[in-house]
């Protein structure tokens, strides 16, 4: 199985972007693309090439669904995972985000210290 | 005064106002009287005959024939002593007999000899007058004509009787007219909608507020046109309401209609919300019958509601936000990624974090209970064991127990029941009882936790040997924002959520939750779950 390293992070709070990335760098060891902007990480993708796609959902602008959709259209992100977090985890609501095709969703608040073993599972999941 | 001058003042204060129900003095002449009077002096062969009424200083005399005085003072009338007696009263020769041969009325004009008078009673019993002939030579009544004058006085009491009924049906329609008129200014003047329909169940009324709500009145069309007509929607304001579920004629099936929710849209009126009440007129008679709907405007409370909603959604999205990054931080910090800290620092920083979970917690109660309230919490309701789940529930708040240093056990030998329940929210229910049940306890206490079955249910008890609560504090508690003012120095502050939520969970489950306990004595916080059939 390939090992997960690239994790691209679009969220626009600056301290969330932040914390998560601290998270995922010093706990998980990943490499982190930090985007502020749906916009912004679309047009990171094809660059950073990420193997994981952390997305925020209530954002200004394009909102974590509509980046969703942007993304799928690009060729590199072709079965890429993505995993929404947001506060709005109502069992109806998860339900909606997966059928979107989000591989996961991580509740906010998370807990930085497992923020990586979460992703880390989902992307072994979407790999077994 | 003497006890018998006392009764005849009282029997003559009943006697009067009986007289004054009947409002018959001084009123005009009636052919029935008339018809008596004539009758009796024809018959009796007397010159004059009265039905004369005796008033407190007068007789009046609502008939007369062969006399022109209208009343006479009582101190010098007949009939004043004929009311006395009872019975026919006989005065065969005035000039002789010692109380009268002195009267005026004997001694000149109109110079009477002789007296018969029979008792006249009204409807009460009470003698208000008499029926009498009178000449002026002696003479006496032989038995025939005795009976005769009986008879004639027997008719004017039907008379009297007769003009009490008619008085007492014109004021009864009187009443009836001012009731009417009393209940439309009160209809006309509330500013809830008031509809109501007849036995057959057609529209009967519409009050003003009813008309200014559906722009128009009632109107004579058929139950299942009432929806178009009346401009009826369900609550969403957009689907029109079913002629089914028209509150009015869910009232006239006979069923309960009880705060049903329902839209008006009528053209030049606002969309309005309002909330229907109501019910059958006559309920008893059974079947489909006469009702009546009572509409309140509830359309700015819900505006505030939804405000309120979206207010409370927006501001907790907005503190959670700034929570997650400040609790993540600290997360990070004390974790020691980022490097070790000096002990202060490490104290401090636990400080920050327990209290950015309190934050959290609050933030989440809050929205809780307006999801509850909205009807917008979803629960997943599935078939899953208890115990694991109280067992697991213990574990996760054992850092709750350390705090407080107070430990709890499952009771061995508990049930291991099977019941349907949104595993998540149980864990929420099951730490509030437990996390209350710490905080509340003394120092060193043991929290029992017993899974007992009864009939087809299960009791979950959470037992504390703690500080208790008063009788009639203990309604109070599951209510919302209520929090005990028991002067515990260990109570951590809270929403006063906590509770209520658990309340409307457990309901939710199809279950009910309740307290048992004594002030200093410990408390048993308890919820009761239906047993579930099914088979994992």
């Amino acid at each position: 199985m390939t090992v997960l390293e690239r994790i691209m992070h679009i969220e626009d709070d600056p301290s969330i972007q932040e914390v998560a990335r601290v998270a995922l760098e010093v706990v998980g060891g990943f490499t982190v693309r930090s985007c502020d902007s749906g916009a912004d990480g679309v047009a990171a993708a094809d660059s950073f090439a990420p193997q994981l796609v952390l997305l925020d959902v209530m954002m200004p602008g394009m909102d974590g669904p509509q980046t969703l959709i942007e993304l799928r259209k690009l060729p590199v992100m072709q079965g890429v995972p993505v995993v929404f977090m947001t506060a709005k985890a109502q069992t109806q609501e998860v339900t909606a985000y997966r059928e979107l095709g989000a591989a996961g969703v991580i509740i906010k608040p998370f807990d930085p210290m497992t923020l990586s073993e979460q992703i880390r599972a989902i992307w072994e999941q979407q790999h077994a | 005064m003497s006890q018998n001058q006392n009764a005849a003042e009282q029997r003559e204060e009943r006697r009067l106002e009986a007289l004054a129900r009947l409002q018959i003095l001084d009123s005009p002449s009636e052919q029935a009287f008339d018809d008596l009077t004539e009758l009796a002096a024809r018959w009796l062969d007397a010159p004059i005959a009265l039905v004369s009424l005796v008033d407190d200083q007068r007789q009046w005399f609502k008939s007369r024939v062969g006399l022109t005085a209208e009343q006479t003072p009582r101190e010098v009338a007949f009939c004043a002593h004929a009311i006395q007696a009872q019975e026919l009263f006989e005065v065969p020769d005035a000039a002789l007999d010692d109380r009268f041969s002195d009267n005026p009325l004997v001694t000149s004009d109109p110079n009477i000899r002789f007296y018969a008078g029979m008792p006249i009673a009204s409807p009460e019993g009470e003698l208000v007058g008499t029926l009498c002939v009178i000449d002026r030579v002696p003479r006496q009544l032989t038995e025939h004509q005795q009976d005769t004058l009986r008879r004639l006085a027997r008719i004017a009491e039907f008379q009297l009787q007769l003009r009490l009924s008619l008085l007492d049906s014109e004021d009864r329609a009187l009443e009836l007219e001012h009731q009417e008129a009393l209940n439309q200014r009160l209809l006309d003047s509330i500013t809830a909608g008031v509809v109501a329909c007849n036995d057959a169940g057609e529209l009967t009324l519409f009050n003003n507020t009813a008309k200014q709500w559906h722009g128009t009145d009632v109107m004579k069309v058929a139950a299942s046109e009432w929806g178009r007509y009346y401009d009826l929607y369900e609550s969403d304001g957009k689907t029109p309401l079913a002629t089914e579920a028209i509150p009015l004629l869910r009232a006239w099936r006979g069923e309960p209609v009880d705060n049903i929710e329902i839209s008006i849209a009528a053209v030049g009126q606002p969309l309005r919300q309002v909330l229907c009440s109501g019910g059958q007129l006559y309920p008893e008679h059974g079947g489909p019958g006469a009702a009546i709907v009572v509409m309140h405007d509830i359309t700015e409370i819900r505006r505030a509601s939804n405000l309120k909603s979206e207010f409370l959604a927006t501001v907790s999205h907005e503190l959670r936000t700034p929570l997650t990054a400040i609790s993540g931080a600290i997360g990070l910090l004390r974790s020691g990624a980022t490097g070790s800290l000096p002990p202060a620092g490490e104290r401090l920083l636990c400080i920050a974090q327990e209290n950015s979970q309190r934050l959290g917690e609050l933030i989440n109660d809050l929205l809780d209970m307006e999801k509850l309230e909205a009807g917008q919490l979803d629960l997943q309701l599935k078939p899953q064991l208890l115990r694991p789940i109280v067992q697991q529930a213990l574990e996760i708040n054992q850092p709750y127990a350390e705090r407080y240093q107070v430990s709890w056990q499952l009771e061995p030998g508990s049930a291991d029941p099977m019941v349907r329940v949104d595993e998540r929210r149980l864990h929420q229910v099951l730490s509030n009882y437990l996390s209350n049940a710490a905080k509340f306890s003394h120092a060193g206490g043991l929290i029992q936790v017993h899974l007992l079955v009864q009939g087809d249910e299960v009791e979950v008890q959470v037992v504390d040997q703690g500080i208790g609560i008063a009788e009639e504090q203990q309604p109070l508690l599951f209510n919302k924002f209520i929090q005990l003012d028991n002067g515990n120095a260990r109570q951590r502050g809270g929403t006063g959520l906590g509770l209520a939520i658990c309340k409307e969970l457990i309901e939710r489950m199809h279950g009910r939750v309740g307290v048992r306990s004594k002030a200093g004595a410990g408390a048993s916080f308890w919820f009761r779950l239906p047993l579930c059939q099914a088979v994992l």
